[in-house]
């Protein structure tokens, strides 16, 4: 069961640097130097910053899928190798179109090959029940809504039971009824699940409204402009977002983003 | 609903051979270069033992040139779409070579290989491989990169990735050009009989029509026709019943 096992690490950023060399030129293209960024066990860490800030590359550097140009990325505890799950914010593409949602939700466990395939079915049908996907378990991703693919890849994830949660703008191409009602859902849930999840955005609000902690990232190379810890527990969004520490918040970080390119 | 117009292409069928008999029953057309269909079917069944085995002959090299022509596909562009090494040295030549059209290739293949099955199956795979080569490679390159990453994500290397992501997306895309194959074989080999001039359909078909036997000539036509169509509707089928999940507008 997920509450007994061990805690879910920290992690530690520490010097990251992480340069692209531009193709057809011989522009270095600078995502990050030298950055320096602690997130502590179970902690949820939202990430906001202006688009192309490079903060979908700090959650790819620590999950492994882009290389460091420099600097290290530790967990702590570092062994044993924490189980890192991603949740992407192209749900069409992150999803495989010939599975149904069942096997798409059996597909990180399928891939990793420890568990049965009754073991592999059971994990799938609480986490599909979890995301509210009962009744969909035989259907194909292209007959589900944007919604309802971003649930079946959150319900994947889960199923794998990571230790670390990273989390793309997972959000970001959804409508704002859906975005909000996936909010709430996804706070709830993880709330219960007490990993250390970092999830990435563009949008304040969303931020604010999600981390224990909001981290706001400047215009690549990235740097540290900000970093919150959670200015109201409730975790109704209408409280929430109507109380007067948020909107202090809302607009003290708008002001950072705006001006954020200009000090650069 | 109306059970016959749910079938209208079996009605447009039914007319093409009504107004075939009717052609050549009028007087229309020449009934001697283009007999009724009723003379086509016995003219084909009065010369059955040479039309059959001109017809297994045919289509048994043409098998073994599409099947050798799409493996060496799958293969080299599998290799292609995945490694921006290979697609840099063999891109080039796949071009170059994709532009001879593989029945100009028939009397060199005649020259160096002397044998007609190997000859036949030569221009198969040619004509095969290069159409379908392309198909695979654009599989490759339309496997979502963010599927692969969630893969990797979840610890695949590189074996893994190919099982679990690339075959299974791929598949679809290799039936995809299976089908469009099909017309692509019986054209080569056809035209493979004909220049060879020793046997086979195509063979038959110039024999038949300078020996004024135009029944003959129009029976194994219509053999060509019916192979063709039915192992098209087969792949159809398949495509839809194995991959429920996949439209062509993917593929496209």
């Amino acid at each position: 069961m997920t509450d007994e096992r061990l805690a879910s690490p920290a992690i530690h950023l520490t010097g990251v640097t992480k340069t692209y060399d531009r193709r057809g030129d011989d522009e270095v293209l600078t995502i990050m130097e030298g950055l320096d960024l602690s997130f502590h066990s179970g902690e949820l860490v939202t990430i906001v910053g202006p688009s192309g800030c490079g903060k979908s590359t700090i959650l790819k550097l620590i999950g492994g899928l882009v290389p460091l140009s420099g600097g290290s990325i530790s967990f702590e505890p570092s062994s044993p190798n924490p189980r890192i799950g991603f949740v992407f914010q192209d749900y069409a593409n992150a999803l495989a179109p010939w599975k149904t949602v069942q096997r798409n939700v059996e597909f990180g466990l399928e891939i990793e090959g420890v568990a049965s395939k009754s073991e592999r079915a059971d994990a799938a049908a609480r986490y599909i029940e979890m995301v509210g996907l009962n009744g969909f378990e035989d259907a194909y991703p292209r007959e589900l809504s944007g919604g309802m693919q971003q649930r079946v890849q959150l319900a994947r994830v889960l199923a794998y039971e990571p230790d670390v949660l990273l989390m793309d703008e997972p959000f970001g191409s959804l409508d704002a009824q859906t975005r909000r009602d996936l909010q709430q859902e996804l706070r709830k849930i993880l709330d219960s699940l007490h990993r250390t999840v970092l999830f990435v955005t563009h949008d304040i609000e969303e931020s604010l409204y999600l981390g224990d902690r909001t981290v706001v990232l400047s215009h690549r190379p990235a740097r540290i402009l900000a970093d919150f810890e959670r200015s109201d527990q409730t975790s109704i969004f209408e409280d929430f977002v109507s109380s007067d520490s948020f909107r202090k918040r809302f607009h003290e970080v708008w002001d950072l983003l705006r001006s954020g390119p200009d000090d650069a | 609903m109306n059970g016959a117009f749910r079938f209208p292409g079996l009605i447009a069928v039914a007319v093409i051979l009504t107004t075939w008999v009717a052609a050549t029953g009028s007087g229309f057309v020449n009934a001697k270069f283009i007999p009724p269909p009723n003379e086509v079917l016995r003219a084909g069944l009065d010369d059955w033992a040479n039309l059959s085995s001109a017809t297994i002959q045919s289509m048994g090299t043409a098998l073994v040139g599409y099947g050798i022509g799409f493996v060496a596909a799958i293969v080299i562009g599998m290799a292609v779409g995945r490694y921006v090494a290979v697609d840099s040295w063999a891109s080039g030549p796949l071009d170059f070579f994709r532009a001879i059209p593989a029945v100009a290739l028939v009397p060199m293949a005649l020259l160096i290989f002397g044998n007609s099955f190997i000859v036949g199956v030569f221009s198969v795979a040619w004509g095969c491989f290069f159409l379908a080569v392309v198909n695979v490679v654009s599989g490759v390159k339309h496997i979502p990169e963010t599927l692969q990453d969630a893969a990797r994500s979840f610890g695949a290397g590189e074996v893994k990735l190919l099982r679990k992501v690339g075959i299974p997306s791929l598949l679809p895309f290799f039936l995809s050009s299976l089908r469009q194959n099909v017309s692509v074989a019986l054209i080569i080999i056809v035209i493979a009989d004909m220049v060879i001039g020793l046997s086979g359909l195509g063979f038959y078909i110039l024999r038949t029509q300078s020996n004024a036997l135009f029944g003959r000539m129009y029976a194994a036509i219509t053999i060509i026709a019916i192979i063709g169509y039915a192992v098209f509707q087969l792949l159809e089928w398949s495509q839809r019943r194995l991959f429920p999940w996949w439209s062509d507008s993917v593929a496209s």
